[in-house]
């Protein structure tokens, strides 16, 4: 299963979950669009500046999907606060 | 240089985490330390800062490296609450040590700016009923720019 973690606004959407991707789920890309579909709210908040995604840690940019897999820890976060 | 990262859980005594680290040191004339305290504003009840475990480490530690290319350090110490915390609690301390006092205090206000407006914490005000979403100032953005030259 998929770990996913949301941090800031996101939080306000989901809560941590872990659930198996859909088949026709396979990249970065993908997945945005079905949590687009299905996760009420995430939508707006992935459009908001500063929304980031992470695959294993490692930040995406939006132009250069990757590959995401039942054992990745994907994370969404919204615009950082700072310290 | 090492630099030591502390995402701290539970409140921490600032005098006595800079008294350890000042211990450490050996070559050290100067040592600059900056402790950042929840700001008691009207009708603020608590701050809850987030992080992403493993991530906001790395990314700290990249900031901490960073004044380490700039200065020559002996030493970097970064300890940031997460979690609830009350206005004047101690929420940030950094301390930069270097041979001359210069560097230190350079050091020192340049982490700070960089975790300010860099650091992946996630931050919410609570004041009564209400909660918000904080980001970074215009200033504190301003701030880090200093550096960018």
């Amino acid at each position: 299963m998929a770990q996913f973690l949301f941090f800031g606004r996101f939080k306000d959407v989901s809560g941590d979950l872990a659930m198996d991707l859909p088949r026709a789920v396979s990249s970065s890309h993908d997945l945005i669009e079905w949590l687009s579909e299905t996760l009420e709210g995430f939508s707006a908040e992935w459009q908001r500046p500063g929304a980031r995604m992470a695959v294993n840690k490692e930040l995406i940019i939006e132009s250069d999907p990757v590959s995401v897999a039942d054992d990745d820890e994907i994370a969404f976060m919204s615009a950082l606060s700072g310290g | 240089m090492t630099p030591i990262i502390d995402i701290c859980e539970t409140p921490f005594d600032p005098e006595a985490r800079l008294a350890a680290f000042r211990n450490r040191l050996a070559q050290s004339g100067g040592l600059v330390s900056f402790t950042g305290i929840v700001r008691g504003e009207d009708g603020l009840d608590a701050l809850e800062l987030s992080h992403f475990e493993g991530f906001t480490q790395a990314h700290i530690l990249g900031i901490a490296r960073n004044a380490a290319k700039r200065w020559p350090l002996e030493g970097v110490l970064i300890v940031h609450r997460v979690g609830k915390m009350a206005p004047n609690e101690p929420i940030v301390l950094v301390a930069a040590a270097s041979k001359h006092r210069r560097e230190a205090f350079e050091a020192a206000d340049f982490l700070m700016d960089y975790l300010k407006s860099e650091a992946p914490f996630w931050k919410q005000e609570y004041s009564g009923e209400t909660r918000r979403w904080i980001e970074p100032r215009m200033r504190d953005k301003a701030d880090k720019k200093r550096w960018e030259t």
